[in-house]
């Protein structure tokens, strides 16, 4: 999950900021983006992960590499594979050090959910809306850019309400690739408590 | 008449077989001379085989299909396609590979974000660059302005490099990339260039055609990513955004068939060439079985009614579908090339593989609608036929060697099972070559440095791309294990090596001077590279010689057999070798041939007798010599010359075969040191004490003489 805001910059490209609507996006969802030298022209989608922490998050096959390198930026990062990570870690500190319990797994979760919940009231620190010579961009009439794509609904460019997990929705790939990247959360849930079980009965 | 040797040693000055000199070591467009500190390291040869390990590059990106563009003569630029499980993104990686020194340098990568979020699996990868250099360009700043140019009207993207001063790519010291296109005579770049005076100038389009099949199946299709340029090809990657509704900017679009896409078991992609700046078809076959059918597009259409990326503006039409025999593979499956031999001889055809034949679709067939559009094809039959190499029946792609008009057909390696290199024939003829072999050897980094690299099977697919004679092929393995790419002098092969364009190794003119015979060469070359325990030995060589029409290259060769020996030893002043190698092989690795010397026997006394004075007899002019050296077999006839020391002129001429009324005098033979002296014969030496002698019928009185027993 990654919380975005409407006119935040993309990580890595300077001269693009966001046009889609602010809200929780799906790490691999498309944002779209304009140029700031072209009035608001949406001209380019960008998946969600991308726009907020750039070519790292192509950088690493391995979905545990990529959430260490991604909380080396951000420690704070509602990111699936950085989430991953972060659980993972508190759950085998607790269970190197003994406190590891059968309720430790659901505090981990209401942990990370008030992380995301806390990460979303916070002010984001790069947008371009408070600069007076960037106008407000004005949605293209033709394809608006908070307007929700038809039936391919791929671009998630609306509000997380609005994001329902459909058939071909940015879950389903992480369903066929449980290694990959784009490892959704109830996976790693599912990941993790796989694994917390194997060593309970071991 | 004594032995003498020439020796030449790959060390010296070299030239192109085109530029032909027989001062210098001559070399086919893939045989190379090398050096280096270690005698070893000097040999000549086909280019040794090369390695690049994308899986340990500083991103390990598991690639597969690689595509190769000619940079320069010297430089090639490999592209590969991600192979990694599916995912909403695929990157594409660039490795340049320098055929002088045999160096793959990995370049980086660019990451395409599809205009579709979910999961998409490669199935047909190609690269496209075409060079725009229509009229004269102009610079102020960042300001180009153009004389008869169209650059809008030629669909060129942004993002695109332009560089000034020459219509050459390679000639261009510093490109800039183009920010806009403002019209057919108005670009503007990211960065000022100056000021350039109106004059020639290129610009660079490069694209990504790639496609693919999705997990949802109506979001796969064609996609291209337009406004590529070398550079981002870096090693922190360069993402490359999914287009929304403007068409001509750096971005990926989907080039749908219909608004719900229909090519979804894309199979591969083949290209054809450009027909204009508006007008370049590419082809995709579509489903493994009773639905196959071809997809044309065209990719350099202007894409209307752009949403979210997609456009339906390229797709030209689609054929029927045509049941094939056996199951189309879906790995970049798809080749499109005229060749110049076979039914399919001077016809533009796709040639793809099912699981049992090799498939031609002439492009002229691939009409909207044609379920015939299968023109013939080739059933799998290997060399010696299926009683000497069971058929695979696991074809997996084919690619075309133009330079020595044949098909690379490439198996899935299931099992170990190898591949082809052939003709095209519909009449059941068996295949030419089977290549490569499954030694289990791995060629990751972490390997025993003793091995060899070789493109080992490894029970993995491979895939190739075959550019100026150089196969490039990529075990598509995904992990460090199994993910390499080589490259291969195929088309080096011995039995192509003497059509153009040449590959032979061509020693400069050696010297034989008064040579009377010519006796054997001897080739000092690599058995073994590697250690002991885990060396290989190279693909086998054969070596032809001449001794006339050396100063032109006229001179007809004749094959020498492996004992070096010469069929016919009539000698000349010079000599010349030439050298052919085998490169389609079990391992594929180039011989390498370290020096060669051409043994033969000039006009002074022949080497196996030497002058005896004890036996010889002033006073009954006899000359006698001691049979120094066995011949190894039957004595060859002897030629005695007795000459006038003092004017040179001949006395006499006699041979040890002449018939009775033609001799001018008597051979003899002793075997006990002159105790007895017998009728000469063609027996070997005896022993130590084996002499021949000749009396010359008449000599005339008071002259000194000098005598000359050479071979005949």
């Amino acid at each position: 999950m990654i919380h975005l805001e409407k006119n935040q910059a993309v990580t890595g490209d300077a001269g693009l900021v966001v046009a889609s609507s602010t809200g929780d996006y799906e790490d691999n969802d498309l944002v779209e983006c304009y140029s700031t030298g072209t009035s608001g022209a949406v001209g380019a989608s960008y998946q969600a992960q991308y726009v907020k922490y750039g070519n790292l998050v192509y950088q690493y096959n391995d979905p545990v590499e990529l959430g260490k390198e991604i909380l080396k930026v951000d420690p704070k990062s509602t990111h699936t594979a950085a989430s991953y990570v972060r659980m993972t870690e508190e759950l085998l500190a607790k269970m190197n050090n003994g406190s590891l319990e059968p309720a430790s797994l659901e505090t981990a979760l209401s942990t990370e959910q008030d992380a995301m919940e806390e990460r979303r009231a916070e002010p984001q620190e790069e947008t371009v809306s408070d600069k007076p010579s960037e106008p407000e961009p004005e949605p293209e009439p033709e394809a608006p850019a908070v307007e929700i794509p038809p039936p391919a609904a791929d671009v998630s460019s609306t509000t997380p309400a609005v994001i329902e997990v459909l058939e071909e929705a940015t879950s389903t790939p992480a369903l066929e690739a449980p290694a990959d990247a784009a490892t959704t959360t109830d996976e790693i849930v599912s990941l993790i408590t796989k694994k917390i079980r194997k060593k309970l009965l071991s | 008449m004594a032995k003498r040797a020439i020796e030449h040693l790959f060390t010296g000055l070299t030239t192109a077989y085109t530029a032909y000199d027989d001062a210098k070591t001559n070399l086919g467009v893939l045989i190379q001379q090398r050096t280096g500190a270690a005698a070893s390291d000097k040999f000549a040869g086909p280019m040794p085989l090369a390695l690049a390990r994308p899986m340990e590059s500083s991103v390990a990106i598991a690639s597969a299909y690689p595509h190769v563009i000619s940079w320069d003569s010297d430089n090639d630029w490999i592209f590969l396609a991600e192979n990694s499980t599916a995912a909403a993104t695929r990157r594409i990686v660039k490795y340049n590979y320098e055929k002088s020194t045999g160096i793959f340098t990995w370049n980086g990568y660019i990451t395409l974000t599809f205009p579709t979020a979910t999961v998409h699996t490669v199935r047909g990868f190609r690269m496209n660059r075409e060079l725009y250099t229509t009229g004269t360009a102009a610079v102020s700043g960042t300001a180009v302005t153009g004389t008869t140019t169209a650059w809008n009207s030629s669909n060129l993207p942004v993002g695109c490099r332009i560089g000034f001063g020459s219509a050459d790519p390679t000639a261009i010291t510093t490109w800039y990339e183009i920010s806009a296109i403002g019209s057919d005579t108005s670009i503007t770049l990211t960065a000022s260039a100056g000021t350039v005076v109106d004059g020639p100038y290129v610009i660079e389009d490069l694209r990504v055609l790639i496609s693919t099949s999705n997990a949802t199946t109506t979001n796969g299709g064609l996609f291209v990513a337009k406004g590529l340029r070398e550079e981002i090809f870096a090693p922190g990657g360069t993402t490359i955004a999914a287009a929304t509704t403007t068409d001509g900017l750096r971005a990926v679009y989907w080039l749908a068939d219909a608004a719900t896409v229909t090519n979804t078991i894309a199979c591969g992609l083949a290209t054809d060439t450009k027909d204009s700046w508006t007008q370049h078809h590419i082809y995709i076959i579509d489903g493994t079985t009773t639905t196959c059918r071809v997809y044309k597009y065209n990719i350099r259409a202007t894409l209307g009614s752009l949403s979210s990326g997609k456009s339906t503006s390229a797709w030209v039409l689609t054929t029927g579908a045509q049941t094939p025999t056996g199951t189309a593979s879906q790995a970049n499956n798809g080749r499109l090339d005229t060749l110049s031999h076979g039914p399919g001889s001077g016809d533009k055809s796709i040639y793809f593989v099912t699981t049992t034949r090799v498939y031609r679709a002439e492009v002229a067939g691939i009409t909207s609608g044609n379920t015939a559009w299968q023109t013939d094809a080739m059933v799998e039959i290997p060399p010696g036929g299926a009683n000497t190499y069971a058929a695979t029946s696991v074809l997996s792609s084919c690619e075309i060697a133009g330079q020595i008009d044949r098909l690379i057909v490439i198996s899935t390696g299931a099992a170990g099972v190898r591949s082809y290199v052939t003709k095209y024939n519909t009449n059941s003829d068996p295949f030419d070559h089977i290549f490569l072999v499954d030694s289990k050897q791995l060629d990751q980094s972490t390997s025993d440095a003793n091995g060899v690299i070789h493109p080992t099977i490894n029970a993995t697919a491979l895939s190739v791309w075959s550019e100026g004679g150089i196969a490039y092929v990529c075990r598509n393995g995904t992990t460090a294990a199994l993910n390499q790419l080589y490259a291969i002098p195929l088309s080096a092969h011995w039995t192509y090596a003497g059509s153009s364009p040449y590959q032979r190794l061509i020693t400069p003119s050696l010297a034989t001077p008064n040579a009377s015979s010519l006796t054997r060469v001897y080739v000092n070359a690599a058995r073994q590279l590697g250690s002991l325990t885990m060396g290989l030995p190279p693909e086998p060589f054969r070596v032809y010689y001449r001794v006339s029409g050396i100063d032109d290259d006229s001179g007809e060769w004749t094959l020498l057999d492996d004992t070096g020996s010469f069929t016919d030893n009539t000698p000349s002043s010079e000599i010349q070798l030439m050298f052919e190698f085998k490169t389609i092989g079990s391992f594929c690795i180039p011989a390498r041939i370290y020096g060669v010397t051409v043994v033969y026997e000039d006009n002074t006394t022949d080497s196996h007798y030497q002058p005896s004075v004890a036996q010889s007899s002033i006073s009954s002019k006899i000359f006698a010599w001691r049979f120094s050296t066995a011949f190894g077999g039957t004595v060859p006839t002897l030629r005695i010359r007795l000459y006038n020391a003092a004017t040179g002129g001949i006395l006499l001429d006699d041979v040890t075969n002449a018939e009775p009324e033609d001799a001018l005098g008597t051979f003899e033979k002793s075997t006990n040191d002159g105790g007895a002296w017998s009728s000469y014969d063609t027996t070997d030496k005896a022993n130590e004490t084996t002499y021949i002698r000749y009396t010359p019928t008449s000599l005339a009185d008071n002259i000194k003489v000098r005598a000359l027993l050479t071979q005949d």
